[in-house]
């Protein structure tokens, strides 16, 4: 079984793909300038989209391969990858805060249940590193995106209504996140 | 190796024996200074690290107990110092092109090689250099005593021989204590420019921080480490091996480290590790937060403080994951721990917040590998790092040169350690300059992140200004 994970040239994006791999579950990492690559997407358990720096918008190619994304494939998108799936869906991502502060932990409270993974709510806290963020009063909430779990009024998890895709703000793979492995399981579990 | 020298003295600490011995070394300097004029590199290290752990709770997956796979890792450190002056040295590689340096680490040695490189935006101006050596003397400190020993690579058992009775002469030399050293007098100040306080704060410094923190809002960055080196007075003078081991003996930094010839030059008092390899296990212990206390060493209520400051704890949490991540490149996964985060190392004065991470090294991988994976040093650059280092070479107006680049010793048997160029006083091509900087995130207060610029500039270059 091999998961796709697209690189968006983060700094965190080797503590993820290693979460994984510890797991052994194999791989096919693709940095972002290498999509175009990338033909077949059916021979995929799932994919995941990794955190990165900057705007969703400047990311064309990953926004691109999100829509060819076959509808029985599992998706999963951290951080930036969270944004480029709520900018796919329609949504607006923008500044969360006038200082955005990077490497605060929050508590996850009140998060409803995943429609297709069972036990996905993070146990423990978790740690943020974002900017920008997609409101939680945004029209796509009431589309095609359910965002089920908010921070100071921004989306912290949010699914698809009717596929497998999962976006998460937080960064589960952190140190600073020990809720994080609970959900990645959780996930795994599901693929 | 039969040249062997022991002196036993029980004393308080390695420090405390440390001052004890400071005599003999000088001596020992000053003679193996006449003997080998440029070709010698000295490499001094601090081994004991004593400070306050920092709680971890639930809040980080982390530990303070060293986790069992690594219980040989710091097995050759212990509470000792150790001083190594590797003699007869040959510059086995002086390159601007990188790769060739890389590609010299990532063979085997037949004798211990010290490595220098720049940072990164500056491989095109400063070359990356290699030194290897004939022999080594190794003295190692300890509560107990010290311990000396020769180890010859590639040099004549005569000359070794002679030199070690001139060695036994120095350390058998009771009325030393009142020897005194000859100093040459010199003033290795800043511009007089840069040196009222609120003159180097000047609106240039302000704007730059405030455009980083721009990036930082819009998603660029997280953090990012700005930094601006400063051309010494005396633009052509390098200290003295004896004037810089006279000062490091006052410093006491966890490094002293130090090398001169024509070309390029490296006075190093950094506290900073960047990595180290034993038995193919790894770490990297990165330092970022650092406060200055009221008292002579630094207490708990100094820790509890550094602590309470979130955008220190922050800003160190960003550096522990972007280390974690820079680790995994080169580390089985699964095997990369977080030990003693957020640890409060005291450092003379300073308390500097530093925490290490652990890591096995996948099968074949060497020191060349790591550096080629690794560099820039997380700590000195930002995250993410790519970005970020886009974002410091369009903000800082100088290169860095040597300044954030890194510094080590490659082992015959693999092993290595390296230290981040921080605090030292650098010899290249620009002439003499140093180097000071600061992490930069949204929180930053350009005034306070001025007042660190100034509590890490004071912590060595008034010590080098004035050495006896």
């Amino acid at each position: 079984m091999t998961l796709l994970f697209i690189d968006h040239y983060d700094s965190f994006s080797y503590n993820l793909t290693s979460w994984f791999i510890a797991k052994n579950v194999e791989l096919k990492i693709i940095s972002y300038n290498e999509i175009s690559l990338l033909k077949d997407l059916s021979q995929y358990k799932a994919i995941i989209f990794s955190p990165g720096p900057g705007h969703p918008s400047e990311y064309l190619e990953s926004i691109e391969l999100y829509k060819r994304i076959p509808e029985h494939i599992p998706f999963l998108g951290v951080c930036l990858g969270h944004q480029i799936f709520l900018l796919a869906e329609g949504g607006i991502v923008e500044q969360i805060n006038p200082i955005p502060i990077h490497g605060c932990q929050v508590e996850i409270i009140d998060c409803k249940e995943s429609k297709f993974i069972k036990n996905m709510t993070p146990k423990g806290s978790v740690v943020l590193y974002n900017s920008l963020g997609c409101k939680s009063s945004d029209p796509i909430f009431s589309n095609s995106v359910v965002s089920l779990a908010n921070e100071s009024g921004f989306s912290l998890i949010a699914e698809h209504k009717h596929l497998a895709r999962i976006g998460v703000q937080f960064h589960p793979e952190s140190f600073a996140s020990p809720g994080g492995d609970s959900f990645l399981n959780a996930f795994l579990g599901f693929v | 190796m039969t040249n062997n020298l022991k002196i036993s003295y029980k004393n308080k600490s390695a420090l405390k024996n440390l001052d004890y011995f400071s005599q003999n070394i000088l001596l020992l300097s000053d003679m193996f200074e006449k003997y080998f004029k440029q070709n010698i590199v000295c490499h001094f290290q601090i081994q004991a690290c004593e400070g306050f752990e920092f709680e971890i709770g639930n809040n980080f997956i982390a530990t303070n107990i060293l986790p069992s796979q690594y219980q040989n890792i710091y097995s050759s450190e212990n509470n000792s110092i150790i001083l190594r002056f590797f003699c007869n040295t040959s510059k086995r590689l002086s390159t601007k092109n990188i790769n060739n340096f890389y590609t010299l680490l990532k063979k085997s040695a037949n004798s211990p090689l010290f490595f220098v490189t720049p940072y990164e935006n500056s491989h095109k101006e400063e070359s990356s250099y290699v030194i290897d050596s004939k022999f080594e003397v190794r003295l190692h400190i300890s509560h107990d005593g010290l311990d000396l020993n020769i180890f010859n690579y590639n040099e004549k058992k005569d000359f070794i021989n002679s030199l070690f009775q001139q060695i036994l002469s120095i350390f058998n030399n009771k009325s030393i204590n009142n020897y005194n050293i000859y100093h040459e007098n010199v003033n290795l100040s800043l511009p007089e420019n840069k040196q009222k306080n609120n003159s180097f704060l000047d609106k240039e410094i302000i704007e730059t921080i405030e455009k980083a923190k721009d990036f930082m809002n819009k998603g660029d960055c997280y953090l990012a480490n700005l930094t601006s080196t400063i051309p010494l007075n005396e633009k052509t003078y390098f200290i003295s091996m004896t004037h810089f081991i006279t000062a490091w003996l006052k410093i006491k930094s966890r490094y002293g480290i130090y090398y001169h010839d024509m070309k390029v030059g490296l006075s190093c008092f950094s506290p900073e590790r960047f990595i180290y390899s034993h038995d193919n296990k790894m770490t990297t212990e990165p330092i970022k937060g650092t406060l200055k206390s009221n008292s002579n060493i630094p207490t708990l209520s100094d820790a509890k403080a550094i602590w309470a400051d979130k955008k220190e704890i922050y800003e160190h949490t960003l550096v522990v994951d972007l280390m974690r991540n820079d680790l995994n490149l080169v580390c089985q996964a699964g095997s990369v721990h977080v030990y003693r985060p957020f640890y409060a190392r005291i450092a003379g004065k300073l308390i500097q917040m530093q925490s290490s991470i652990l890591g096995t090294l996948k099968m074949d991988k060497t020191l060349g590998d790591c550096l080629e994976a690794m560099l820039p040093a997380g700590s000195i650059s930002g995250t993410p790092k790519k970005r970020v280092c886009e974002i410091i070479s369009q903000l800082e107006n100088v290169k860095r040169g040597y300044y954030t680049g890194i510094c080590g010793i490659l082992e015959e048997n693999g092993d290595f350690d390296s230290t981040i160029l921080i605090r030292s006083v650098y010899k290249g091509e620009r002439g003499v300059y140093c180097g000071v900087g600061a992490g930069i995130t949204t929180l930053s207060n350009a005034k306070s992140e001025y007042e660190e610029f100034l509590i890490k500039l004071n912590s060595f270059l008034h010590a080098i200004e004035s050495p006896v």
